[in-house]
Formats: structure tokens, C-alpha cells, sequence
């Protein structure tokens, strides 16, 4: 690898083109130095290095996160070239003759910090394994999305950091840790055996559960052992309903019976009879024997023309200069997405991927919200009058909501820590009429629901004084393992000063 | 399939060059000679990280396939080798088997039935097909034992048409 050459015009001055932008292109990334580690070596000299002159570093992969999370202005350190050598090139060897004995009966793999979640989904396949959930999108690397507390839908399956058993973690200095529960997978004595003084294996349920959802601010994390099960077919059928509908049945909690997933997408505008439409998705596990139901060619084509990116264009000015069209679009699109009762049957990990609804350009901001006492309901109904009054002052909500549902994690940043959540997530068109205002008015509406926005997706009111040990009991914590592995602020960026992490962290008990 | 009827079906397979490649998909290649080429187990071995290949062939001397694995796809497999008979069983848990096998191996390749119940609460006909494990000795001593298998569904009863179940691999638990 090539030390990366400075990017600036020597003037003090910030270049006039970005050095890396994020997906979404709303994050233009002014790095002084960009790096491509592609061995572990190489991404502990960057870190040396950067911590040898108390510099500032950030990781990023995909740049999936619409937020300031992944800023510097000193070194970005790119992972996605961070491959294994053999192909498939997204897995590590297990190192499984370091584990305890007896090993529990469940399938476990090792990944590398720059392997997308297609590529190992792809990988697992010719393994015969797969993920037990996962989101929307596969394009991401599974580390930055675990890292993140990213999640799928399903009240008794945890965001993705709850399948992580055991991380390898380049922290300031170059110095390279093994973290894991106190109880983690891994003999000490073998793993002495093995690493001597090159690795130090910490096994302590503080460390894990700050490092596993670390925002990038405890190091790098180069591979995490992870738990898979034997490959699984999903059968996915999406219905349409209505709020007066449903809603009952999610308050009553009758709609969750026998579904291992379920999400609903709701239009936020009325339809003349006063209701408002929406879009149930549930999916189970098929028979292991039964034949695919593959999503129709033609819908397939449809999709595709949707959000190409001409049409894309088309549509937003489509709806600039008309946005009272935007309720009835928002009805006819859910309408488009029914399946009727056959459903789609496929292999897991071609149902949990939404398909080329990825691609469309959008910001989101997405919020999530206790379960107990049916709290989010009454956020939902908050959201549905806020986006009533925006529309009063000429600002349309582009996209329907969708709630999704996880089990609590224990990780201490994860934004289901602690509780069982519903997680409500609002996208709009990037550039479109008072895209970021509107999102800026549902997260302001929502703390008072004890809302917790998405690391990855828009917020910014969490860096006021206190917000962070507010919305997250143990963030105290978390921010005593920051201090540890941070000590040189290297891992320090635009998203941790906003956030005022070391002033928070002056504020907790001793 | 009786074992001599499944030898029958073997030595046919020989003469016409079947090739299994991962994806369960059986090549015919007819050559007009006997020389046949080797079941191919082709896959991701979860342990090395790695995409590897691998040919039925000899089995070392004094090896056999008896012994009791764990598995990422049925946790828990014992099987027993006698002669050239296998015969073993599987389950998610101790004290639970869900299912059997029962075939015949050659070489480091082990061909069989398999049959299995349903889930608790599924009164459903169990699983059934066919399948196969080919034998990789440790590379070392400090090695573990591994199998690379694959099994195929049987649809219907008697089975009409087969469907791949996909890869069946496990590793020896040392004694």
C-alpha cells in the first residue's frame, strides 16, 4: 500500500473537490490523507501512525451512513479493499483450535472488516449457511453495519451486533486486541499459546458490549467471528391494510403471532375515506423442501424502471412542482408492492434484500422507540400530525414510514439497548423542498417518546448537553472503554466533538 | 435404495462419468469408456475462510469414518463405519436425534440415505433423500478432521423428483 498522498492545495485552504464522498453524496469527506489498507499490517502502521503524531483517523467502508459519523478532515482509512487472500476473500480461518471446549453446537464464521454482505451472503451459500436476519440492503460491509447496531425486523431477533461472539479490534498505537464477553469463545490459554505478546485477548462483558456498537470510536475493527445457522428459505407475503386496521393489532400485539418478521409501511397522508393505507409485510420460514416463488419478471422490470435514475430524476420534479400529487402516489406504490396470498418463497437472504428500492437517492432519518406501554404508537400518531402541519406550510413527506421491530440488545450504544423497540424509519428524495427541515421537525417531535435516532442516519439534536446519558442508561460505560482505548483522541472526529463524548464523560459518576 | 441395488446404480454412475459439483448438479458425460471421473465436492470451508475443492479418493490407511463430528448444519453427527458399511445419526442437541443414515463408502467417499423427522409439532412425513461425504484427513497433527458433503431433498413419496438441500459439512470432535 501507498502512503497516501496529501490532499490539500498547500495553502491551508480546503481542496476544492471532496476526497471521498458517502453514498448518498451528502457527506463530502475533505481528508488530508486518504489510505487503503489491504493486510492487517498495514492498517496497524496507519494507526501507529496517525497515533504517533496525535492525529485523527476514521474508518469507513461503504459510506452507507447519511450522518457526520464518518468524517475527518486528518485521515480517512478506507476498508473495503481489507480482503483475505483466498478467495471467496471475505473469510478469515476460524481459528476454532482456540475455542473452549466443549464448542456449543452453533455455526460460526469469521469476517474481514472490508467483506459486503452480498459477498459473504454469497460465501455462506456455498457453505450451506446463512444470517439468521438482516436489513434492507446488502451492499454495506457487515462490520460497518454491525458497527452501527444496524438491524432487520423481528421482535425476537436482535439488531445485527447480537450475532458478533468475538472481535479483533486495531486500537491506538497499532495495538492489536481480541474482545470478548467474559465468557467469549476463546481459551486463554491456547490463544497465549498462539499470540504471545502479539495480541492480547480481553475477555470482559464492558469492553465487548462498548466495542461491538463503537461508532468507530474505540479503533478499527478488522474481523469479527460471528454466528450463522444452516442455510433457510423465507416465505414473504405483503398485504394491504389500513392504520385503523392495523394499529389495533399491533397494540394488542395479536399481529406479531407466529411471524418471524413483520414491517409495515404506512402512508402518512389520509385517502378520502379518512384512513390512512398500509402495506403489512410478513415472512416465515418455508419447509425446507418447498420450491422457490421467485418476485415475478415483470414486477422485476417494473422496479427497475422505477428507480432508475433518469425516472428518478423525473419523479422528483414531478413532485416539486406538483407535491399534492405526492399522497396518491405514495397509495399507488404500496398498492404495486401487494404480493397476493402465494407470497415470494426464496432462499433467506434474497428475501431480506429489498431490491432496487437501494438505489433510490434519498435521505432518512430513522428513530427508535420502546415497545412497552405501546409508546411508538403514540410516537407514529405524533409523526402522522407533524407531517400534517408540514404539509400546511408547503413541505410533503416523499416516502411512507416504516416500522420495523427488534429485540433488545445489550450492546450499551445500540439503539435497542435495553429494550424491545420499534424502529421507525422516514426517507425523503436528496434535494428535494425542505427535505432535511422536515426530517429535523419528526426528530425534534420524537425525543419526547424517548426516541433514539440511527447513528448512520440523520440526527442532529444529540449532541445537546446530557442527551447521550439520557437516551442511553449505560453510555457511562461506554465512555469509560473510549477513554481507555482512545486515550490519544485518535479515533475523535466531527460526529464525537459534536457529541461533546469527553465532556460526557467528565459527567458520569466515578 | 437397497445397498445392492445402490452399488448397481454406482457402478453405472462409473461407466457413465457422473460428476457432482457443488449445487448438487449431476453432470452426465457420456464417454463411451468406463474411466469415470471422481465425485467433486466444491465449496467454502467456513474453518481455512477458504473456496476449496475437493476429489473422492483414497482413504489413508487405519482411518475411517467412525467418529463424532460436530456440524454447522446438524450440530451433532455420529457416524460408524464397519467395514464397508456406514451407519450414523444426527440432532440438533444431546440426547435428541432427528435423523439417521445409512451407506456404503469407498475410498474417502461415503454415499447414503438419510431420513428425518419433522420439528416438534409437525406431523408431517419426515425428510428423506440421499447424500455424501467425502473424507479429508488433518493436514497435521495439530489439524482437525473434516467432511464435505453434500444431500439432496426427495420430493414426494416415493420420491418423484430431488431438490438440493445444499452443503454438509462437519468436523471430527477430537477424543
Amino acid at each position: 500500500m501507498a502512503r497516501g498522498e496529501p490532499n490539500s492545495q498547500g495553502h491551508g485552504c480546503r481542496p476544492t473537490q471532496p476526497s471521498w464522498l458517502n453514498y448518498a453524496r451528502n457527506q463530502p469527506v475533505y481528508a488530508r490523507y486518504v489510505e487503503r489498507p489491504q493486510t492487517l499490517e498495514e492498517l496497524r502502521d496507519v494507526v501507529r501512525e496517525v497515533s504517533g503524531r496525535r492525529g485523527r483517523m476514521r474508518g469507513v467502508a461503504t459510506g452507507l451512513s447519511f450522518s457526520d459519523i464518518l468524517q475527518t478532515d486528518d485521515t480517512l482509512v478506507v476498508l473495503t479493499d481489507l480482503k483475505s487472500d483466498a478467495p471467496p476473500r471475505v473469510l478469515l480461518p476460524l481459528e476454532e483450535e482456540l475455542w473452549r471446549d466443549p464448542v456449543p453446537p452453533e455455526a460460526r464464521v469469521r469476517v474481514i472488516a472490508g467483506a459486503r454482505i452480498r459477498e459473504l451472503n454469497a460465501a455462506l451459500a456455498a457453505a450451506g449457511l446463512a444470517f439468521e436476519n438482516l436489513g434492507g440492503y446488502d451492499g454495506q460491509t457487515l462490520i460497518g453495519a454491525i458497527s452501527t447496531s444496524t438491524h432487520g425486523s423481528g421482535l425476537f431477533l436482535g439488531p445485527l451486533p447480537s450475532m458478533v461472539q468475538s472481535l479483533d479490534l486495531v486500537t491506538t498505537d497499532g495495538a492489536l486486541y481480541r474482545v470478548e464477553p467474559a465468557k467469549g469463545i476463546t481459551d486463554p490459554d491456547k490463544f497465549r499459546r498462539r499470540y504471545g505478546t502479539r495480541m492480547t485477548l480481553k475477555q470482559d462483558d464492558r469492553w465487548f458490549r462498548s466495542c461491538v456498537v463503537s461508532l468507530g470510536c474505540m479503533g478499527v475493527i478488522y474481523s469479527a467471528t460471528v454466528t450463522v445457522r444452516p442455510s433457510f428459505r423465507l416465505i414473504e407475503r405483503k398485504w394491504l391494510s389500513t392504520w385503523s386496521l392495523v394499529r389495533p393489532k399491533l397494540a394488542a400485539r395479536t399481529l406479531f403471532d407466529n411471524l418471524r418478521h413483520l414491517e409495515v409501511y404506512l402512508n402518512p397522508y389520509r385517502r378520502r375515506d379518512g384512513d390512512h393505507g398500509c402495506l403489512v409485510t410478513e415472512r416465515n420460514i418455508a419447509r425446507p423442501e418447498a420450491a422457490k416463488i421467485p418476485v415475478p419478471e415483470s414486477k422485476l422490470a417494473a422496479q427497475d424502471l422505477v428507480f432508475r435514475p433518469s425516472t428518478q430524476e423525473g419523479l422528483l420534479k414531478l413532485i416539486e412542482g406538483n407535491p399534492r400529487l405526492i399522497p396518491s402516489i405514495l397509495e399507488y406504490s404500496l398498492e404495486q408492492l401487494e404480493t397476493g396470498p402465494a407470497g415470494h418463497l426464496d432462499d433467506s437472504y434474497r428475501i431480506y434484500n429489498i431490491g432496487k428500492i437501494n438505489t433510490a437517492r434519498v435521505l432518512s432519518g430513522e428513530y427508535f422507540l420502546p415497545m412497552k406501554d405501546n409508546v411508538y404508537l403514540a410516537a407514529v400518531q405524533r409523526v402522522l400530525d407533524v407531517i400534517e402541519d408540514n404539509r400546511r406550510r408547503g413541505v410533503y413527506q416523499s416516502a411512507p414510514l416504516s416500522l420495523r421491530f427488534v429485540k433488545a440488545s445489550d450492546a450499551f450504544l445500540s439503539m435497542a439497548q435495553g429494550r424491545e423497540t420499534c424502529a421507525i424509519e422516514i426517507a425523503m428524495f436528496t434535494g428535494e423542498h425542505g427535505a432535511r427541515e422536515a426530517l429535523l421537525s419528526y426528530e425534534q417531535a420524537l425525543y419526547a417518546f424517548e426516541a433514539r435516532p440511527h447513528w448512520g442516519q440523520l440526527n442532529e439534536l444529540t449532541g445537546a448537553q446530557g442527551w447521550l446519558r439520557s437516551a442511553y442508561g449505560e453510555s457511562c460505560q461506554w465512555l469509560s472503554v473510549y477513554r481507555e482505548l482512545n486515550h490519544k483522541g485518535v479515533f475523535d472526529n466531527a460526529f464525537t466533538d459534536r457529541m461533546g463524548l469527553s465532556k460526557e464523560l467528565a459527567r458520569c459518576p466515578r | 435404495m437397497s445397498a445392492l441395488t445402490r452399488r448397481g446404480v454406482l457402478r453405472f454412475a462409473a461407466a457413465a462419468g457422473i460428476e457432482r459439483l457443488v449445487g448438487g448438479t449431476v453432470v452426465l458425460q457420456i464417454l463411451g469408456c468406463a474411466r469415470a471421473p471422481p465425485i467433486r465436492w466444491r465449496g467454502v470451508d467456513v474453518s481455512s475462510g477458504q473456496t476449496i475443492a475437493l476429489e473422492a479418493g483414497d482413504l489413508p490407511p487405519g482411518v475411517t469414518f467412525t467418529g463424532t463430528y460436530r456440524s454447522p448444519h446438524t450440530p451433532r453427527l455420529e457416524l460408524l463405519q464397519q467395514g464397508a458399511l456406514l451407519s450414523g445419526r444426527y440432532g440438533a442437541t444431546e440426547g435428541e436425534w432427528r435423523g439417521l443414515i445409512s451407506g456404503r463408502v469407498a475410498g474417502n467417499l461415503a454415499q447414503f440415505d438419510w431420513r428425518e423427522c419433522r420439528p416438534p409439532g409437525d406431523a408431517s412425513d419426515p425428510l428423506n433423500g440421499t447424500g455424501y461425504f467425502v473424507f479429508d484427513p488433518p493436514a497435521s497433527p495439530e489439524a482437525l478432521t473434516r467432511l464435505f458433503g453434500w444431500r439432496t431433498f426427495c420430493i414426494g413419496r416415493p420420491c418423484e423428483q430431488t431438490r438440493d438441500a445444499g452443503p454438509w459439512t462437519a468436523v471430527r470432535v477430537p477424543k
